[in-house]
């Protein structure tokens, strides 16, 4: 991972006139130009909450539906800002965390240790990966997509809670407390002010976004075998999908380099990972794939041995277990 | 679109979500219960035929007189959370050995019986290779963690339920059974309640009224609790050898 974060910046990267070596990728504020498209979101969704809530005209199907989709999207940036950090200032790293927070109703720093150090690594110290498909129970698979939040998030809040009690990450407690207070507390005061209006208008876009991202993880792994290096995700590889939803449908560069800017993954995914997977496992469409697999038809799909790919042309990786170190390392250091 | 309108059919989509997911929720909580019918009937039909019977361990060829041995693979992570110094295990793995013993009535348990179900009390008091609790607790502070090992044993005169080549419980696994299945539908007969009182309360002329806001107030904070209840309820219900197992050890 670190030759190919450290290869992209060396092609665009100078040094300014104190000798720090200034990426041409930087702005003012950010690490990545890239990510105005990521603060853009974030900014359009609170907006459109404030709206819906003050002004009785914005109330209406359209706003609703738009809320609901750009706060799927706001979970999209808690995903990838608890990666990578999108602001050069570690304190609005920490407020946009807050703020990103209340749009989706949990904690976003729940994501060091639910998604950066466990699911990345489909490991819990010997325990399974707290999102991992088999939680979900039914044999009519549409129904699995949508009871596998009801499960997960739970696993996720337990787990989380006992992670915290063992962290070393300094002031991990103090950001996620303020990140709950923030989430629950302002929401709280909204439901005090108008109950119904912040109800229909807030809380159910926060729940659709919340735990759309967790439905990710079925559609992202259902079928994939996540003892393999490579063949453990699903790609969603539209183009037009992956301008909105920041690169997300490259899942398996990266879930292998997981500090890899979002900006970088359609190249990498060409690169290293076609030719290592099962061809099955790019799609081209996330519509089509959830029409072909949970809305056509009734049983669960079968599985198919799709690390097969994989071992035609595998490429060294660090054993997982190193990365998952290296992972909880990055935590206590940012 | 007035609010005449579009708030009644906004009422309907929310509620529309609240009972599909707690009828998802307690399905799912019916599911595992119906799992478990299958093992209740087998026993309970072993028991009847004196094919399943409870028995104290007479004799144990196993260290210290033991006929069981139950190692759990552990790692120790140190507690960050205020004093005194602790060490939390969670469980990776644990695995079986069977010694061979005598239960009383004559009963001969040979080593390395193959049995399908092994329940051990999972409170039983675990024994662990290490001792020096600073050492312990220095590598339990890294990245890496403090992986180990601790066990539990069935031991001479203790009182066991078995069945040869299904099962050795140090409970009675009929009425564990009877009681996660039991536990299973009324969590699920809860929930359903919970839901359609909480809906009768939020359809209470005038709807969007005081008593239609406590009910939706109510119904916001039952969708959030009840998918926690119901995991909670997954995982108290999971067969004891399912339930991986955590302990603190305490300086």
């Amino acid at each position: 991972m670190s030759e190919l974060s450290s290869a992209s910046v060396a092609i665009t990267s100078s040094a300014d006139g104190r000798g720090r070596v200034r990426s041409e990728q930087e702005t003012f504020l950010l690490h990545h130009r890239a990510d105005r498209r990521q603060v853009g979101i974030v900014l359009a969704y609170d907006a459109l909450l404030v709206a819906m809530v003050l002004v009785p005209a914005c109330r209406n199907p359209v706003c609703f539906v738009l809320a609901c989709y750009l706060s799927f999207l706001n979970a999209v940036v808690i995903h990838n800002h608890m990666h990578k950090g999108i602001f050069k200032s570690r304190f609005l790293n920490r407020a946009f965390r807050a703020v990103l927070s209340f749009g989706s109703l949990y904690p976003a720093s729940a994501n060091v240790a639910s998604h950066n150090i466990v699911h990345h690594h489909f490991d819990d110290d010997g325990q399974p990966d707290w999102a991992a498909p088999k939680n979900a129970p039914f044999r009519w698979h549409l129904m699995n997509l949508i009871h596998f939040p009801n499960v997960i998030g739970s696993n996720t809040f337990d787990g989380v809670s006992r992670w915290s009690s063992t962290t070393r990450q300094k002031d991990f407690k103090r950001q996620y407390t303020l990140e709950m207070v923030i989430a629950f507390g302002l929401t709280g005061i909204l439901l005090a002010y108008d109950f119904w209006t912040v109800l229909f208008f807030v809380v159910l876009p926060q729940l659709w976004g919340a735990r759309g991202i967790l439905r990710i993880n079925l559609i992202q792994h259902d079928g994939c075998d996540t003892t393999s290096e490579w063949n453990h995700s699903r790609n969603f590889v539209g183009r037009g999908f992956n301008w909105v939803m920041c690169n997300n449908g490259y899942h398996t560069i990266h879930h292998n380099f997981a500090g890899v800017h979002w900006s970088e993954l359609a190249a990498l995914h060409q690169r290293k990972v076609v030719g290592k997977i099962d061809p099955s496992l790019d799609e081209s469409s996330m519509v089509l794939y959830l029409w072909r697999n949970f809305f056509a038809r009734f049983g669960r799909p079968i599985d198919r041995d799709v690390a097969r790919a994989e071992a035609a042309a595998r490429e060294a990786l660090a054993p997982r277990q190193e990365r998952k170190l290296e992972a909880t390392e990055a935590c206590l250091t940012e | 679109m007035t609010d005449t309108y579009f708030y009644p059919a906004m009422g309907v989509l929310a509620l529309g979500v609240l009972w599909l997911n707690t009828l998802l929720i307690a399905a799912a909580a019916l599911a595992q219960r119906r799992a478990l019918g299958p093992l209740l009937r087998s026993l309970r039909d072993a028991r009847r035929d004196g094919r399943l019977v409870r028995a104290n361990v007479q004799k144990g060829e196993g260290p210290s007189g033991a006929l069981l041995t139950r190692t759990i693979e552990q790692v120790g992570r140190a507690v960050t959370t205020g004093s005194p110094d602790r060490i939390l295990f969670t469980e990776a793995s644990a695995r079986h050995e069977l010694h061979g013993g005598e239960l009383g009535g004559g009963v001969v348990i040979e080593p390395g019986e193959a049995l399908a179900q092994v329940w051990l009390d999972g409170t039983a008091t675990l024994r662990r290779a290490l001792t020096d609790f600073d050492d312990a607790f220095r590598r339990a502070s890294t990245t890496r963690g403090l992986p180990t090992s601790a066990s539990s044993s069935v031991n001479m005169g203790d009182a066991i339920w078995f069945q040869r080549g299904e099962i050795l419980a140090s409970m009675d696994p009929v009425r564990t059974l009877r009681t996660k299945r039991m536990g299973l539908a009324l969590f699920a007969i809860g929930a359903v309640v919970i839901g359609a009182a909480l809906t009768v309360a939020i359809l209470l002329p005038p709807i969007f009224g005081t008593v239609s806001t406590a009910g939706g107030a109510g119904a916001l904070l039952f969708f959030l609790l009840v998918q926690p209840a119901g995991v909670k309820a997954r995982d108290w219900a999971r067969l004891p050898d399912e339930q991986p197992r955590s302990d603190v050890w305490q300086r």
